[in-house]
Formats: C-alpha cells, structure tokens, sequence
C-alpha cells in the first residue's frame, strides 16, 4: 500500500490497482477497482480536493512494457514465419509470467495500451453506462488477443481488430434506454446461452429494455460500420453480429448455426465468453487454470470449441517446452 | 433428403452414365425424358446438347453438364451451375458432389460424409502475399499422401492471387480461412472467406475456356484448371464464400476430367463442419520442412554428440568475436579464437534455436562426418585436412551428401564452463582475457577434403534479401580482416623465427665470446644463459599474444560498432514502416472521402435524372448563389474582421498618451459635427422664422384684402337695397374667395411641410444630445469630456431656444387657421346673405315695374 497523490494517479488510463480515500479522521473508503476506466471528471475533482490517496497496485510496469515491446516486435515483422515465431514468444512469455502467477491485469493492461484504437468519449460512454461491464469488455478483449495469436492469427492489425471488436460487442446497449436489466440479461446469455431473452421476460422488463437487448448487436454493428477508423479490416465488423449466436442455430440476430461461424467469429465470441460481468475476478493470478477448466455447457452451446481447443493446444505445447527445456 | 423429392431432372444426354443412373435411382429422383409434360427443375446435358434451345424451351430449369462445354462462361450465364465429368462418378466422390449439390449443401460435409477423409491442417491468410510458409506445408502434406503437389501448389498460387484481386476490388475481406485434409483417393482444401456486395456472376463470368490475357481471368483459369473438381459457392445469409477443390490420386488432372460447380445459396441445407478430430494448433505445430532459411545451430544435445569445436583448453583462454545480426531470429556471429595456427580460426554462423532437424543452410565443399577429425594444436595437420569446414551434415541426410549444413555446427567448450543450456549461450563471446596458449591444448577442428566453405551459398532459386546481403557483407568484411590478422600473424610468425635464429647465434656468439667469460666470471650456467635467452624469447611470443589480442579486441570493438550501425538501420526502418503507415491511413481515409463524396456526387446525378429536376436544379442553382452570397459575406465579415484586428493591433501599440490624443480628437470632430448641426439648423430656423414673416405679410395683405372685402360687401348690400340686382358682385367676391381658400390651401401645406421638417431637425438634436451624453459617460472624465459637456449644454440651450421659437410659429399658424376659418364662416355667411337678398328682391315686371 502507497500513498499517491492524483497528479501521479491521472496519468493512468484505466485503473491498475486497488484505490483508497484516506480521510482526516483516517477512515478508509474503496474508491477504484482494477480495470476500471479513470474518469477524467473524477481526476479533475481530487485535483482541486488535493486528495491523497493510499493505492495497492496489482499490476507489474516491467510485465507490461514487456508484453508491449512484443507486441511492437510483432508489429513490424512481415513474414508468415517470422510472425508466427513471435506470436510463440509471446505466447511463451505469457506462460512464464502468468504459470507463476503474474496478475493478468498486467496483460490486460498492456493490451489496452497497445490495441485500444476506439476513441476516448465511447469508452467514456462505455464506462459511463456500467463500469464492470466496462471491466468485462476489457478483460475479454485481452482474452480475444490470446485466443487470436492461439488461432493462427498473427498478424498485428488483424488482432488488433480483435481486441476493437471485442471491446464494441456490446456497445450497443449502451443506449438512451439502457437499463440494468438489459445488461444483466446479456451476461445471463453469457453465462447461460440462449436464456438472455427468457430472463428479461421472467424479470418482467418492459417491451422497450427487449427491444435494445434484442437489437443490441446490430446497434453495436452500426456504430462500428459508421467509425471506420476502429478497426484495420473493417470488413470483420460483421463479428458483432454473431455474439450471441448459438451451435444450435437458435441464437439471435440471424440464427446462425455452428458450421457457418468462422475461426475469426469465434475467437471473439468465445474472448466474449470467458468473462462474464462480475465484482471480482478470481482467475486473475491464475488465468491458466482458469483456461484449462473452462470446460462447461458453454462449450457445447457456443460454436467456439474449435478456438477453444486451439488455445489450449498452443498453451499446452509451450507448457512441454517449458518443462522439457527446449 | 427432403429437397430431393422436389428435384425432376430432365435428360438430354445422348447416354446417361450408369452411375448417375443408380444414383438417381438410389435417391429417388424423378427423371424425366424429352416427352414428358411436366416441367423440370434441372436440365442433364452434355456435348450433343443446343444449350441456347434447350434454355429457350424450358425457362427457369438449371443446366447440369457432364461434359466440357465449349463455353464455361456462356453456360453459366445461361442458367449452368454444375459441369462434372463422368470420371467423378466412377468414385466416391461423384455421389457427394451430387448430394452437396442437389440438397444445397453449405458446403463439403467432409466428417459426416467421409469419416476417413481427415483433417491435415488448417491455416489462417491475413496477408495474401505471405502465404510462402503455408503453402510449402500444404504442399509437404498433399506430397507425403502421394498427391499432385504441383498441381495443389499452382492452384493454391493462382486462387490467392485471385481472391487477392477480388479484395481489391471490395468484393471480399480478409482473413481466409484453409483447411486441406485428405482421403485414400481424394486431397481437399476448403477456404472460407468473408464477402460483401459479392454476386456468384462476378467469378462465374471470369471462367473462360481459354486462357485469357486479363489477370484475374487468367488466374481463376490456372487455378480451376489445376484442379479436379472446383466448388465456388456462397452463402447469402452469411456472406461468405466457400472454395473447395478436390485431386484424385491417379487421375490425369487435365482438360478432361474437370469439375466446376458456382451456386448461390440462400439458405444452406446443411451447414459446413470443419471436422474437430483433426483441430492442430499450427503456431505449436512442428515444423518439419526443409527451410533453405533457417540459418541455425544445432539445438544443446546434437552438439554434445557432435562437437566440430574450435577452442582452447579451458575455456577462459579462448577469447571468441561474436557478430549478431540486428534480428533476433537471424542471428549471426563469428567466432575468432586464438591460436598459434592460421587453422585455428573459423567461422561460424549461428541461427535460430528451433529444433527442425532438416533444416539446413547448405554450404558447399563440405565432407562426411568421417572427415571430420580431432588434432592437437602444434601438430602438423595431416594431408587432407588441409582445409576447415563450418560443419558437416549428418551422415544420414542423403540430400546433403555433398553439402555441409550450418545447423550441426556447434561450438563446444565456449561458455560451457558457467553451465549455460541455451544454446545461444555456446556461443556466448567470452571475455577477452589474456589467454594463455598452451601448445598442449587440444583443438577440434572439422576439416574438408574439398574447397574450404569460405561463403555461405544460399539458394540461387530465391533471390537474396537485404538481411542476406547484410550478412553477405558482413561476412566479406569479416574475411577480409581475417586476411589482415592472418597476415600480421604471419609477420608475427616470421618475427619469431627470426629471434630464434637470433637467439642460436647469439648463444653460439656468447660461448666463444668475451663476453661469455664475463658471464662466465659472474658464474652463471651456461644453460641459465639459455634460460634467459628462452625467457626472452617466451617474453617476446607474450608480446605476439598480446598483439593477437589486441587485434581480437579491435576486431570486438569493430563487430559491436556493426551491431549498432544495424540497430540504427533498424530502428530506420521501424521509422519508416510507422510513417508508411500513418501515410497509407491518411490515404485510404482521403480515399473513403474521396468515395463518399463520389457517392454522393452520383446519388444528385440520379436524382437530376428523375423528374423533379427542373425544381432540383433551381434549388441547386439557388443553393449555389446563396453559396456564393454566403461566401460574398464571409469574405467581407473576414475583411472586417482583418481590418478590425489591425486596428484593434494598432490601438494596442498605442501609448497612453496617444490614446488620449486620439480620444480628444474624436471628440473634437464630434463637437464640431455636432456645431455644424447645430448652424445647419440654426440657419433652418432663420429660413423658417423669413418664411414664417412673408407668410405673416400674406396674412396681412389677406386681412386687408378681407377688410376691403367687407367693406364692399356692405357698400353692395347698401346697392342691393337702393338699385337692382347685385350677383354680378357676388360672383366676383366668390371668385376672390375662392384664390384665398387655394392660397390658404398652399400656405397650410407649406407650414406643414416645415413642422415636419422642424420635427426632424428636433429628432436629430435630440439624438446628437443623446449620443454626446453616452460618449460622455462612456469617456473618461477627463477636462475636455467637461469641455464637451460645456459644449452640449450650449447645444441644448440653442435647441430649447429653437423649440421655443418653433412653438411660437405654431401658435402664429394656429392663429392663421383660426382666422381663416372666421374668415371661411364669414365668406360663407355673406355667401348665404347674398343669396338671401337675391331671393328677397322683387323682380322686374315686363313694364318694367316691380311686382
């Protein structure tokens, strides 16, 4: 735990540790959680207050500038082979920092800094709507960098659309009718696809919070069509619409069945899954374990077993080299 | 199944092949003849057919082919969709092709259909021009299942390429998604791609029977002719195209037994699985091609069985220059370590880490491993070592018999005293300590009996890189020192021979000298003499070492300076990549403005085309005056804006003193505006005041002539009462009345056109008054704002005096009014008297006597 004053803090983005208002009487109050997007309102308020705060960071700066300095080096290769041997290292490293437990803020952090290409004021708006759906959108996008460089996706803009996409899947209820509801219905499909329209009904939300939880995809899809400069590709824009598609082909927008959902779909549908909206995040010293027993209902659900099966194979064969030393 | 039931084909093949038969029959589809009634949904022709007739005939009805038609793009465009051959039919494939085919499949079910059909890999294309590593493995695999691989390889070639120029044209986007797996008979690749804006008619009508010179049509022509059956089908609810090709085993893939099939589907029967049972992860996938790229050194285990080393005895003697390329995965460095010998040096090209175990870098002249021998330094080399090599391939790679590999080189004993496994760290440079050359330390040196492996061949096929030219470079600037330290040793060499020669005739002199008694005297041993002798000479050899070292040192110093002149050149590069990217990016967004404004553009161009245009060009014509109005004004507005930060710039520069200087002279020139105002109208008033006195001479003159009036009035009505009649008089006096009432008229005019004019001036000196009192409030109060206030109240005085004076003449005509309309009442009443006395005088009698 740190004393820090705000000019220090305001420099960060997005919230790397575990943030405390001291008052005079010497009571603490929770003010930030990590991941969570700095407001630059609220900077702007402690800055006149001259508020010190007591700060417990989580994540480590040499990891980050680490992952960021790959993440350059891998920017400006060119051949499919040099790619694919960085996209290995950074894979490797990955496994030698978080298999010993390396907060995954760190990743997600170094992510952030590197691929967030979505302008400030949506982020704010983002934010501004749910900060922990906020938080989720950023850790899964994290997960989407990963599970790209897993799936043979090695080529710099292509997961930095990636990462774009994921953060913007759910933009779209990021409406003027946005309700609590609407965002808890889309973690219920995230955490049980195919029941996101059943709990809205059960919860008795009115016609109007079904109507954005419905059209979300499509309001997301819109917003990145009409941003052009969000993403590299903007032809993978259409990834929005497939979010909450199911193998059985009973999802919605389209109804899009498992055999017609491609590699690059579901990279960023399964980086959608895998977080789902939460106070805390346990997997955060052990994301490895955490990918490795990510074998739920979801799994059959969801056409993302191939991307899934891809990571784990990646991860698996890096751990072998790890162990055998080569 | 359920769409086949629906599917009536009719036959006009001159001879149905059996095996399209049974599979009918097995499917259950209504086959039709030329005499059937009912209409078909599908149309089986071959080369006897008149497809133009046939099309005519029977509208709507699909076009299957079982041969070649003369024209693919014709065909297509008249309803075909499916060209297969009869050789597909013979085996398993002809039924799947048809099941996909008529039960509208989204594609090659190649699990569900073909459990041995698995799965060899699968790969990601986000950059269509680096495919090379991808398509040497595709190749690998199709080669290892006895496929046509060149076939496979061209084809893979020609529809990347194709598909490339199908981006550029916003048809498609990237990624591709490849699959290829393969059956007993049958190799397959699938590729998923995204589409948009995509009609099946932009690839169909490229199809050409011939080659043709247009890049795309060409390409399309090679890949589908390299192929046996060619799948384009896309997926409209999905927009996304499917690409499957299919290679027999043992077929000729020619002309002859071709397959094509282009469909849009709408909604996709089923759907398209990639099998799960063969997902590979290929970043973990082993590589196992034979990589002409991979410059590398033999991983940890292979060098400790085969030590082709070049070093001293221990380790700390050797003193090594190592020269690493600015990538880190082409790594390169050179070895020097010192020795006595012009054999101890060597050269040794370090590359990845990665275990490929055929991979090699070929360097001529190499040996066998037999060829390879151990000598201890100071021995004399035997016949055939003459030469050194870098290494040696292993004895079982048959391929580089006649090569040496770089990858089995390894360097053994450098670093390996700090217990180091990477193999980066054998070639760790260790530190330039003063080594110690022991003639008894054992050098392992690889030798050759052929050409020594002075230069790295690479591959002729594939042209150099700059990384390669660096390295050739590097390598040649390095040789070139090795000549001129071999060539210091050499002087070094001939230097100690000479000593030594020195030293025998100098202790030949010294035992039959003078000076040898003196020695002698100071009883020292003849063999201490030697000693000192050979102690100077080992002090002069320690010298060399010393020279040797320094050398080695410089050669460091100069490879370090390489090293960072790399870095920086890198570092450009990475510069440059940035500032190409910013560019592109500004670029494809003028691009993107470019188009929207484009579109735009063609959006009013089809608007005007409609019939609303007369209005839509007059509102444009409108839109463009007020546009230039606008820009008129903007213009002026900024002139304004200009001229007023110039003045604005001025008064800034202004001192306080000119500040006031230029108050008071804006205030003088109001004062004297406002005195000249007040003269103006000062002389208005006298106008006015003349006027208002030959007016009043009117008045009086009118007055007189009224009392005239009267007075002959009454000497009338005095003569109407003594004579006869008096009209003639009235009418005169009528006719007088009537000049005054015109006069009176033309006078009230006057006078109103002077109150009014009066009422004016009074507006502007009230407004002068008004705008003096602001300036003066706004002013500072300085003296002179006193002087000016001074200066108003005169004003208002003389203001207020012409007010009053203005009041006087109003109340003047007032007067006038009121006496003209005494004088009016009085005309009239004499009007009325007049008439009067006429009615009341008698008139004449006809004697001329009164009634």
């Amino acid at each position: 735990m740190i004393t820090i004053a705000i000019k220090d803090f305001a420099k960060k983005k997005i919230c790397d540790g575990h943030l405390f208002l001291k008052t005079k009487e010497g009571r603490r109050f929770y003010i930030l959680k990590p991941g969570i997007l700095i407001d630059p309102a609220f900077v702007k308020k402690h800055a006149s207050l001259n508020s010190v705060f007591e700060y417990e960071p989580l994540a480590d700066q040499a990891v980050i500038q680490k992952y960021i300095s790959l993440f350059r080096e891998l920017k400006y290769l060119q051949f499919e082979k040099d790619l694919r041997l960085k996209s290995g290292e950074i894979l490797q490293y990955f496994l030698s920092v978080h298999g010993n437990g390396g907060h995954f803020l760190s990743f997600v952090l170094a992510c952030h800094q590197e691929f967030c290409g979505i302008p400030q004021e949506t982020l704010l708006k983002m934010h501004e709507t749910e900060i922990h759906f906020f938080r989720k959108t950023t850790y899964s996008a994290a997960f989407s960098i990963l599970l790209g460089l897993a799936n043979d996706f090695y080529h710099y803009p292509m997961i930095k659309d990636f990462y774009n996409i994921t953060m913007m899947l759910d933009y779209g209820i990021c409406d003027t009718n946005y309700s609590y509801f609407v965002a808890q219905a889309c973690n219920q499909e995230n955490l049980n696809p195919g029941t996101g329209k059943a709990w809205l009904v059960e919860q008795k939300a009115s016609p109007l919070e079904q109507t954005v939880f419905n059209k979300h995809p499509e309001k997301s899809y819109e917003f990145i069509k009409m941003n052009k400069d969000i993403l590299s590709h903007p032809e993978l824009a259409e990834i929005v619409m497939y979010q909450h598609e199911l193998s059985s082909g009973n999802g919605f927008p389209r109804g899009i069945s498992k055999g017609l959902v491609s590699s690059w779909e579901a990279v960023v549908l399964l980086a959608d899954s895998l977080v789902d909206i939460r106070d805390e995040y346990h997997f955060e010293t052990n994301v490895l374990e955490y990918i490795h027993n990510y074998q739920n209902k979801k799994m059959q659900e969801l056409p993302v077993n191939k991307a899934f099966q891809k990571l784990v194979l990646a991860l698996r064969y890096f751990e072998e080299m790890k162990e055998t030393g080569t | 199944m359920e769409k086949m039931k629906d599917i009536a084909i009719l036959n006009l093949c001159s001879e149905l092949p059996r095996e399209l038969e049974s599979y009918f029959e097995s499917r259950k589809v209504n086959l039709l003849d030329s005499g059937s009634v009912s209409s078909p949904t599908h149309i089986l022709v071959d080369s006897s057919s008149n497809i133009k007739e046939v099309v005519a005939k029977y509208k709507g009805a699909v076009l299957l082919s079982l041969s070649q038609p003369l024209d693919v793009a014709e065909f297509y465009k008249l309803g075909g969709s499916l060209v297969v051959d009869k050789s597909w039919l013979k085996n398993e494939m002809g039924p799947f092709v048809l099941d996909k085919y008529f039960q509208e499949n989204g594609g090659i079910n190649l699990s569900e259909k073909f459990p041995s059909f698995q799965q060899q890999g699968s790969f990601i294309v986000s950059n269509p021009f680096g495919t090379g590593d991808y398509l040497d493995r595709l190749v690998y695999h199709a080669f290892s299942t006895d496929h046509g691989a060149i076939a496979i390889r061209s084809y893979f070639d020609n529809i990347v390429m194709f598909l490339a120029s199908l981006r550029d044209q916003g048809k498609i986007g990237m990624p591709i998604e490849v699959s290829y797996g393969s059956s007993q008979d049958i190799f397959g690749i699938q590729m998923q791609i995204n589409s948009q804006n995509f009609k099946i008619e932009d690839v169909s009508r490229k199809l050409k029977s011939n080659p043709s010179r247009k890049n795309e049509e060409y390409l399309l022509y090679h890949a589908v002719h390299s192929t046996g059956f060619f799948d384009f089908t896309y997926l409209e609810s999905i927009e996304k195209v499917f690409i499957t090709s299919l290679w027999m085993k043992g077929e000729r893939i020619d002309f002859e037994n071709k397959g094509y099939l282009f469909s849009t589907l709408k909604s996709p029967q089923a759907v398209v699985a990639i099998p799960e049972q063969g997902v590979q992860s290929f970043i973990s996938e082993e590589p196992e091609l034979i990589d002409f790229m991979d410059i590398s050194i033999e991983d940890r285990e292979v060098a400790s069985e085969e030590p082709i080393v070049i070093s001293g005895a221990t380790a700390e003697d050797d003193f090594s220059q190592t020269i690493k390329g600015s990538a880190p995965e082409e790594e390169f460095s050179q070895s020097i370590k010192g020795s006595k010998a012009e054999a101890e040096f060597s050269q040794t090209i370090k590359g990845s880490n990665t275990k490929e175990k055929e991979a090699a870098q070929v360097i001529k002249g190499s040996a066998k491993e037999e060829d390879k021998s151990v000598f201890k330094f100071g021995a004399t080399p035997k016949a055939d070592q003459k030469d050194f090599r870098l290494a040696a391939a292993p004895p079982e790679d048959k391929k580089a018999n006649n090569f040496m590999t770089i990858k089995t080189l390894a360097i053994e004993g450098v670093g390996s005293g700090d217990g180091q496994k990477s193999p980066f760290n054998l070639l760790k440079p260790a530190t330039p300590q003063a080594p110690e050359l022991n003639h008894e330390k054992e050098f392992l040196l690889s030798t050759s009996n052929k050409k020594p492996a002075a230069s790295v061949e690479l591959p002729a096929s594939r042209g150099p890189s700059e990384n390669e030219k660096m390295l050739d470079l590097k390598v040649k600037t390095l040789n070139t020192e090795n000549d001129r330290i071999k060539t210091q040793l050499k002087m070094l060499m001939s230097e100690v021979k000479i000593v030594k020669e020195s030293r025998n005739a100098l202790a030949e002199q010294l035992r039959g000298d003078v000076a040898s008694e003196q020695i002698n005297k100071l009883e020292v041993p003849a063999e201490d003499k030697e000693n000192i002798l050979l102690n100077s000479l080992k002090a002069e050899e320690l010298k060399t070492k010393r020279l040797l070292i320094e050398s080695a040192q410089k050669d460091t110093l100069l490879a370090q300076e390489i090293e960072r002149g790399a870095k920086l050149l890198k570092a450009k590069e990475m510069i440059l990549d940035k500032t190409k990217e910013v560019f592109t990016k500004s670029i494809e967004k003028k691009d993107a403005e470019i188009n929207a404004l484009n579109q735009k553009v063609d959006e009013i161009s089809k608007l005007g085309a409609g019939p609303q245009l007369l209005t839509q060009q007059n509102t444009i014509k409108d839109m463009e005056k007020q546009n230039i109005n606008l820009n008129k004004m903007l213009d002026m507005y900024k002139a304004k804006v200009t001229s007023m930060a110039s003045s604005l710039q001025k008064q800034t520069v202004k001192t306080d003193e000119e500040v006031m200087k230029d108050d008071n002279r804006k205030l003088q020139m109001i004062n004297t505006q406002l005195k000249n105002q007040l003269e103006v109208s000062k002389k208005d008033i006298a106008r006015y005041q003349e006027k208002v006195s030959t007016e009043n001479t009117v008045v009086l003159t009118l007055k007189k002539d009224k009392a005239n009036l009267e007075q002959m009035l009454k000497k009338a009505n005095l003569g109407n009462t003594k004579e006869g009649p008096a009209v003639g008089v009235a009418n005169i006096h009528e006719q007088e009345l009537k000049k005054l009432q015109t006069h009176m008229q033309f006078v009230e005019s006057q006078n109103k056109e002077q109150a009014l004019k009066i009422k004016d001036l009074e507006a502007k000196l009230t407004e002068a008054a008004r705008l003096i009192k602001t300036q003066a409030t706004n002013e500072d109060p300085s003296k002179k704002a006193i002087q000016l206030e001074m200066n108003v109240k005169k004003l208002t005085q003389d203001l207020v005096e012409s007010r009053n004076q203005l009041t006087e003449m109003k109340k003047e005509t007032n007067k006038l009014r009121q006496e003209k309309v005494g004088m009016q009442n009085l005309m009239d009443k004499m009007k009325k008297d007049a008439e009067k006395e006429k009615n009341a005088t008698p008139k004449k009698a006809p004697g001329g006597k009164v009634a």
